[in-house]
């Protein structure tokens, strides 16, 4: 797995490799990661609860943030999401399941992997097929480390509470592997990985295009 | 018919059996999906090395450039030098000199310095086709070292080397590669006759011009071209940058002298027809 990321990362002890968490200018990363934030909880609620789409959507911000300013607002968009969510659906009448929270592990590990792939390679814009190329690796792998973790917390949610939180799109898939025995860190993992892939291809390629189009807009990025 | 209905007529056996189906197509669904996602995870990382690996190419024929350009420059610049001062000053002391014995050394070096000149400026290929400059190169390489040199270009690799679609660098890389050859050939080679041959191939992959320098010398082995190379002798080095540049490959094939066969070098330089066609 090491060498693999290596291979992939390309050189790291080159000049290029980017100086990160240091945007230029604080106070608009900050806005920047709030309207990230507002717009994670805006796609899942509009996606999720209102279309009932089987999809998280719940990382375009998170992705976006991390391609713009880096890991550690990445970090904080992704991680926050969980806990916000959870308190806006307390808000709004829902029963207090703290362990919801948990799941800000999964945003957690998508922003660090998108940081991982995009701002520690300097291979990722050599040209725009490498670009395409890396955003596709980087929304598999981000979908199988997200599953992973997702699936650990969800099996220890059900061994310790046994029941299911709010709506999630995988329940059926986790259903059809517990009918067939197969324990239940593999179905709480693998029933995960389907729409992860999907979700996560989405998420990524939307985030790098909303992260493309800040670019233009506001001329520079916290890299420069 | 209602939902209600449907249930009253199916037994709990059939759902459960039902149930079972659907999970067991799920379950063929998402272990298929992670089959294909595995799948599509190794394809993009090998699609990765390969877009690298061309991007490292395409780089390293950027640098060639780069560096033979400089090259070039700094052997005009040279050249100038040389022509500008030293063989001025030489032709004044050889005009002021009454001495015979140092009016021949200074006549000499006057010579070698000219001729030093003439091998670092780059040839009038604007004006001039290829075919007729190499032609001259082999005359001065005759004059110069008394090796016999059969020189031959066939009409159809002519027209092609010759043709203004091939650019002034291009031919350029094409002279430079053979005047490095035939200095190798003056240099360690120790030959009695050196063979230039051009020749059109029009089949395949393999359609273009291959041009073979080839001389009936002591050869070298593989060990002594990698010592060369280690001691910074970057003649043959050039030569496959050059060859690079063009688009094309350069092979050499050398034989030390054997009991059953007989020792020589054999440079092949071929050069696709799409380097042609720009």
């Amino acid at each position: 797995m090491a060498s693999l990321i290596r291979v992939l990362q390309g050189n790291r002890n080159n000049d290029i490799i980017l100086s990160m968490d240091k945007p230029g200018n604080i106070q608009f990363t900050i806005l920047l990661c709030i309207l990230a934030e507002f717009f994670n909880l805006l796609t899942a609620w509009i996606l999720g609860d209102i279309l009932h789409i089987p999809l998280f959507m719940d990382t375009i911000g998170t992705v976006f943030i991390v391609f713009y300013a880096g890991l550690v607002p990445g970090l904080l968009v992704g991680g926050l999401y969980n806990i916000l969510r959870l308190f806006l659906m307390v808000a709004t009448g829902h029963s207090f399941y703290p362990w919801e929270m948990m799941y800000s592990f999964c945003g957690l590990v998508i922003a660090f992997f998108t940081w991982l792939f995009s701002w520690q390679n300097r291979n990722m814009y050599i040209s725009r097929t490498l670009t395409i190329l890396y955003l596709i690796l980087i929304s598999l792998i981000t979908a199988f480390a997200s599953s992973l973790v997702g699936g650990a917390i969800e099996t220890s949610h059900r061994i310790y509470f046994d029941n299911q939180l709010y709506v999630n799109p995988v329940k059926n898939f986790v259903m059809a592997f517990l009918g067939e025995n197969l324990g239940l860190f593999v179905a709480c993992t693998f029933a995960r990985i389907p729409v992860s892939v999907l979700d996560r291809l989405i998420s990524t390629f939307v985030g790098f295009s909303l992260y493309q189009l800040a670019k233009k807009r506001f001329l520079s990025d916290a890299r420069q | 018919m209602h939902a209600s209905n449907f249930r009253s007529h199916i037994s709990s056996v059939d759902l459960e059996s039902l149930y079972q189906t659907i999970h067991s197509f799920t379950l063929f669904f998402i272990i298929l999906v992670f089959l294909c996602c595995g799948a599509l995870l190794a394809i993009i990382i090998a699609l990765i090395k390969i877009s690298l690996s061309k991007q490292h190419e395409k780089e390293s024929v950027e640098y060639a450039s780069h560096i033979i350009t400089a090259q070039e420059e700094e052997r005009s610049r040279l050249s100038a030098e040389l022509h500008d001062t030293v063989a001025q000053d030489l032709c004044v002391a050889l005009s002021i000199s009454d001495n015979e014995k140092q009016r021949e050394i200074l006549h000499n070096s006057i010579e070698q310095i000219r001729s030093l000149c003439y091998a670092l400026v780059p040839p009038p290929l604007a004006k001039t086709q290829l075919s007729s400059i190499l032609h001259n190169l082999c005359l001065k390489f005759i004059d110069d070292t008394k090796i016999e040199v059969n020189f031959f270009i066939k009409k159809e690799a002519e027209a092609l080397l010759n043709s203004p679609n091939f650019s002034n660098n291009q031919k350029l890389n094409v002279y430079r590669i053979i005047q490095e050859s035939l200095q190798n050939v003056k240099k360690h080679a120790q030959a009695s006759e050196v063979s230039i041959f051009a020749r059109r191939e029009s089949k395949g992959e393999s359609e273009g011009i291959y041009i073979s320098i080839e001389d009936d010398g002591k050869g070298f082995s593989e060990k002594t071209a990698a010592l060369k190379e280690k001691k910074r002798h970057f003649g043959l080095q050039g030569m496959k940058q050059r060859a690079l540049l063009l688009g094309g490959t350069l092979n050499i094939n050398s034989k030390t002298s054997n009991y059953d066969m007989e020792s020589g070098t054999e440079i092949i330089l071929f050069i696709p027809v799409g380097a042609f066609e720009k």
